[in-house]
């Protein structure tokens, strides 16, 4: 609905693809080109160093027959269900015991004790989990302590515990990034409202399930992409931490079985196909939350 | 307010950067890349990354930081001015990312001239051109050595120098150094719970009891390397060697069995697999297993991620199964405060399993630090002061202080006295070679397919059975891979076996 | 009222504790970078009782040639992260012409790609942008480029070696001109600049759109045109939004390690996460110097977040994240 005139005018035309070009001549030279390459390597078998040869679709076929992908999957959803589940939530609990603090002065630096260990590299998360998984280490001797030492086991070694220890590292969970995301959320919410809930009587946990949660699903909605996208993708701390997947496939994601088959059995054209794999289940995980989360309908709300 | 001084802050940030690096502190250039030399240097420049003996490297990061190196490479720039030598640092990364850094660079044509790197990592790209042959120089006399006649005459060890040839029979390396495995333990808890070192399997086992028992680690270990590397060559050749000379079905050059008696070669471990030797039905094979399974409730519980080293130092763990380069941590470590000595592995006997021999066990070590030289000495014309440098560097002298400060390792330089801290090494080395190094014979992803599965067997993940079908079925692919890679034509090895009288399976 | 004090006290205490155990891998790296490796290892989570200071002599060593080269390429990718997407999101969230919802997505997509399958096929991209040309020969079929063809081109001084692309030689028929990406820091600012374009355009054209239209109404009735609109009005309202995305944008190139790793061979011209890799090591890592290593290296990114945060939340207020 067209409001405030706008004299008539039909378009920008030629002059929005102008502004648009630098970054589109970026991202098709850097990002779209590799892209289109690395997928239609899905289609062939090429090994580094020779050349492709076109297989058609029959990375697939072997993909869903494949018991390291598929345990590799499980995995992932596992993973997906307890970031979802907990990962999501943590930095909202954290954001909300910051806002509640009682001077402006507190909360800047409260927010500063979580977004400061953003700086710290994953090798040093690695040595603390280390450290603490250990058979020298904190969780040893806390099971000593408590006369319950017969639960000793090697926590990323046993195949029933690997991939539990392997989601708790990162305890608890609060990340800075997310945190400010809702704080900005919480900030947002218009004095008045905080204020009519607050004469109506409604204790803390009140206003939060009526008042804040429904006001920042937008914040929700972004930071679940977000953290579906860098679970689907994740395999750093995989890496460091187990090594090659954990016993067995215990702790085996497929973006390892990615980053093994391109560059340790340089099986380039599989590699690829798990890749293109791991987009269309990317998309369709971020077009679910998109729809399930939806919230005031932005869509179709074009400049004015 | 803010908004203003955060991009204030970024700007001079970015003007600080910039004073930084003009400023050009930390290391220097290698020099420009070619193709594009401006003037023909009037210099020679020589790059080399030794690996541990680069010059101001804490190895283990105790004791002094180490300047040998840098004094041999300034005695040899004396010797020849208009040299210059120069050391660089490859970087290690997680899962040996050093080889595709250095693929990157030896493909450019801008590698150090002289890298220190496993002669096996070399074979696998012999066909690029990338690595010059050393045997021609090595029939020339050293002349810095007097009297040599033969730059060969100057290893300590032929036997292994020679075994370290290619699969073209060539020579790609200069071994200066060699590394063995041990058991290093705790002197003074054993000596509280009245122990002493074992002379045989069960009398091992029966102190790892007592040591658990007691609440320590009896033996603390890392999944990585000891247990799916060491743990499996050791005991695997105890079982087998009773038949080796019945399977070992091809012997090698005069010269590699000086060394390598009876090794099984990729060649014919794919055959024997393919016979069946190591599968499900072989009960030799099993109780290979077996054994291995039954040990692991005295190794550490975490194999993924052991600080080992410091699970021994905290006297936690009673024993720990390293090798000769923890000798420099234990010398130089300034809280150590107990006393501390040396044993191999015990010979597994009849007492603990039907198949085993009583042998003495048998070798993992081998060469340590191995020197090649690259295609980038011969692009810049370098290729004989390389060779001299090389051969000024083997000379007893050299190897002496070199390989000496660093208390890791014993030298393979005739002449060259090793550090009498490392004397037990030198002693376990003598006994014979190991029948095979399993997860250096057939492919990466088979290593890794193995480790994988022998860690979850190990952890209790499934059965003996389970995993030596799951492991067969695998190595047959592997196996299969493999031949089908290099061609192999088993005419020869039938008939053997059929004069052996053998049939799969070995029993 | 005791109600109130008593919820008040069980927050401030679960505050502590998930603040304390949030912040405690930072403790962690600093107390481990003050340590020697033997204290290191008899003393693993407590501070020490005599500093190790020197780990950061060491660390300062290793690390100095490269961290002006890092804040170099994070300041400049963050520079063209910013400059180039800003204008992108302007155009998509307030002009209108065809394809733009289609352009729109497209851009948002690369996210979705996995980055570790983009790594070679960049490689080979950035190694392929590598041309020579022969300026001397044509240079002396042209009048007046004699002295070019005789002294060639004045050579490259070592500072600025890691920023030139270009360099020359002389061979033979006379001077060449090699342009070059790879080995050089634009290998490293460039795919960044490009990499950092989708998440940028993803935030500032929500951000954009909802700016008030009448804002821009007006100013176009005025004459301004889309280019002033742009430059006068979205930008200066859109500072905090900016700054945001440079916090993340220099977060997320100063802590990649394989793109440097790859594409620079000379040391010299390496970036700070390369030379923190040098500190891993076969025979046990040297933890204590690593960790003041990346204690040296975090500091630019700490106080940049410490200054951004209070701009970033202003940022957020103004509506930057609604989706």
């Amino acid at each position: 609905m067209r409001r405030n005139g706008r004299s008539g005018r039909s378009g920008d035309g030629w002059r929005g693809w102008l502004f648009v070009l630098p970054t589109l001549v970026l991202l098709c030279v850097f990002c779209y080109y590799p892209a289109a390459f690395a997928l239609r390597m899905a289609f062939a078998r090429w090994d580094i160093g020779g050349q492709p040869q076109w297989v058609g679709a029959a990375h697939f076929v072997t993909l869903m027959r494949d018991p390291v992908f598929i345990a590799g999957a499980k995995n992932l959803l596992r993973l997906l269900a307890f970031a979802l589940c907990v990962g999501l939530w943590m930095p909202l609990l954290a954001a909300e015991l910051i806002f509640h603090a009682a001077t402006e002065r507190r909360r800047y630096l409260l927010r500063a004790v979580f977004v400061v260990p953003m700086v710290v590299p994953l090798i040093v998360v690695w040595l603390v989990w280390r450290g603490i998984y250990s058979d020298a280490g904190a969780v040893t001797a806390f099971l000593e302590l408590v006369g319950k030492g017969h639960w000793i086991r090697g926590w990323l070694s046993d195949p029933d515990t690997a991939l539990g220890a392997l989601m708790f590292v990162g305890f608890p969970f609060v990340s800075g990034f997310p945190m400010l995301i809702y704080y900005a959320g919480l900030s947002n919410i218009s004095e008045s409202v905080l204020d009519a809930a607050r004469i109506d009587g409604a204790s803390t946990l009140g206003a939060f399930r009526h008042v804040h949660l429904p006001m920042i699903r937008p914040q929700v909605r972004l930071l679940a992409i977000l953290t579906v996208l860098g679970v689907v993708q994740g395999y750093e701390a995989v890496y460091v931490l187990t090594g090659d997947g954990g016993p067995g496939y215990c702790t085996m994601v497929p973006g390892l079985y990615m980053y093994q088959n391109g560059f340790s059995y340089g099986k380039m054209g599989y590699a690829s196909a798990i890749g293109l794999v791991m987009f269309v289940a990317i998309l369709a995980f971020t077009l679910g939350v998109q729809r399930y989360l939806r919230g005031e309908a932005e869509e179709g709300r074009g400049p004015r | 307010m803010s908004t203003r001084l955060f991009w204030l802050f970024l700007v001079l940030v970015t003007a600080v950067g910039a004073v930084v690096r003009a400023a050009g502190g930390g290391v220097p250039a290698a020099g420009e890349p070619h193709p594009e030399p401006t003037v023909a240097p009037a210099r020679h420049l020589i790059e080399i990354t030794p690996g541990i003996y680069r010059p101001g490297n804490v190895p283990q990061s105790v004791g002094e930081p180490l300047r040998a190196f840098r004094d041999i490479a300034d005695e040899y720039e004396r010797l020849h001015p208009g040299v210059s030598v120069r050391f660089r640092q490859a970087p290690a990364v997680a899962g040996g990312g050093e080889g595709d850094w250095l693929r990157t660079q030896l493909a450019g044509g801008i590698a150090p001239e002289i890298v220190q790197i496993n002669t096996e990592v070399v074979w696998q790209d012999l066909d690029k051109g990338w690595w010059v042959n050393l045997e021609p120089y090595l029939a020339q006399p050293n002349p810095y050595v007097p009297g040599n006649e033969v730059w060969w005459d100057c290893f300590a060890d032929i036997a292994l120098t020679k075994a370290k040839r290619g699969p073209d029979g060539n020579l790609y390396c200069i071994p200066m150094d060699i590394v063995e495995t041990g058991i290093f333990y705790n002197k003074d808890v054993f000596a509280s719970l009245g122990l002493s070192p074992p002379a045989d399997w069960e009398e091992f086992i029966r102190i790892q009891k007592t040591l658990k028992d007691a609440g320590y680690i009896p033996l603390v270990v890392n999944g990585f390397t000891v247990v799916c590397d060491w743990t499996q060559d050791i005991i695997f050749d105890q079982l087998f060697y009773e038949i080796l000379d019945q399977i070992d079905l091809e012997k090698g050059s005069r010269d590699e069995e000086a060394y390598l008696r009876g090794y099984l070669a990729p060649k014919e471990l794919c055959y024997l697999i393919k016979r069946g030797f190591f599968g499900p039905d072989n009960p030799r094979y099993r109780e290979v297993w077996r054994i291995i399974r039954d040990w692991r409730p005295y190794w550490s519980h975490e194999l993924a991620n052991t600080d080992m080293d410091r699970l021994f130092l905290t006297q936690r763990g009673a024993m720990y199964w390293s090798g000769s380069w923890f000798i420099r941590r234990m010398k130089n470590d300034p809280y150590l405060d107990f006393d501390w000595g040396i044993f191999y592995v015990p010979p597994i006997t009849k007492a603990t399993s039907p198949y085993a021999c009583g042998a003495e066990s048998a070798v993992i070590g081998g060469a340590g630090n191995q020197y090649s030289v690259t295609n980038r000495a011969v692009l810049d014309g370098e290729l004989d002061i390389v060779i001299d440098f090389l051969r000024f560097l083997t000379t007893p002298e050299s190897a002496e202080r070199l390989v000496g400060e660093a208390q890791m390792f014993f030298p393979n330089v005739k002449g060259a006295r090793m550090d009498p801290e490392l004397a037990a090494f030198a002693d376990i080395f003598r006994h014979r070679y190991c029948t095979v190094k399993w997860l250096y014979s057939l492919s990466q992803e088979f290593n890794d397919t193995h480790r994988r599965w022998i860690m979850y067997f190990v952890n209790g993940g499934f059965g003996l059975d389970e995993f030596l079908a799951l492991s067969d079925s695998y190595m047959q692919q592997a196996a299969d891979y493999y031949i089908d890679k290099h061609g192999y034509d088993f005419s020869e090895y039938d008939r053997v076996m059929a004069e052996r009288g053998l049939s799969g399976g070995g029993r | 009222m005791r109600r109130r004090a008593a919820s008040s006290m069980a927050r401030v205490c679960l505050l502590a504790v998930l603040g304390f155990l949030a912040f405690f891998p930072f403790l962690f790296m600093v107390s481990t970078s003050m340590k020697s490796i033997p204290e290191f290892y008899r003393n693993y989570w407590l501070p020490s009782m005599h500093p190790h200071w020197v780990n950061y002599a060491e660390a300062w060593r290793e690390v100095r040639g490269y961290l002006g080269n890092s804040i170099v390429v994070s300041s400049v990718s963050v520079a063209g992260v910013l400059v180039f997407s800003s204008l992108a999101a302007f155009a998509l969230g307030r002009m209108r012409f065809r394809g733009r919802q289609a352009l729109y997505y497209a851009i948002i997509a690369v996210l979705m790609i996995p980055p570790i399958l983009t790594l070679v096929p960049t490689f080979m991209v950035v190694r392929g942008m590598d041309i020579s040309l022969p300026v001397g020969e044509w240079a002396g079929r042209v009048p007046g480029l004699g002295r070019l063809v005789a002294e060639g081109p004045p050579a490259v001084p070592r500072w600025a070696a890691a920023f030139s692309s270009l360099s020359s030689w002389y061979a033979g028929a006379g001077w060449h001109l090699h342009f070059r990406l790879l080995d050089t820091l634009w290998a490293l600012i460039l795919p960044y600049i490009a990499g950092g374009q989708a998440f940028s355009v993803f935030i500032l054209t929500t951000f954009f759109r909802t700016m008030p239209g009448d804002l821009f109404d007006s100013a176009a009735i005025d004459g301004a045109s889309r280019l002033r609109q742009y430059r006068y009005l979205a930008l200066p309202l859109a500072k905090p939004v900016l700054g945001t995305v440079a916090m993340i944008t220099a977060l997320g190139t100063w802590n990649n390690f394989i793109w440097p790793l790859v594409t620079i061979s000379t040391p010299g011209r390496s970036v700070i996460t390369t030379g923190l890799l040098m500190f891993g090591s076969e025979y046990g890592g040297r933890y204590g110097a690593m960790a003041a290593g990346q204690v040296i290296a975090s500091l630019p990114l700490v106080v940049m977040f410490l200054l951004a945060t209070r701009v970033f939340l202003r940022g957020m207020t103004a509506g930057a994240f609604k989706m």
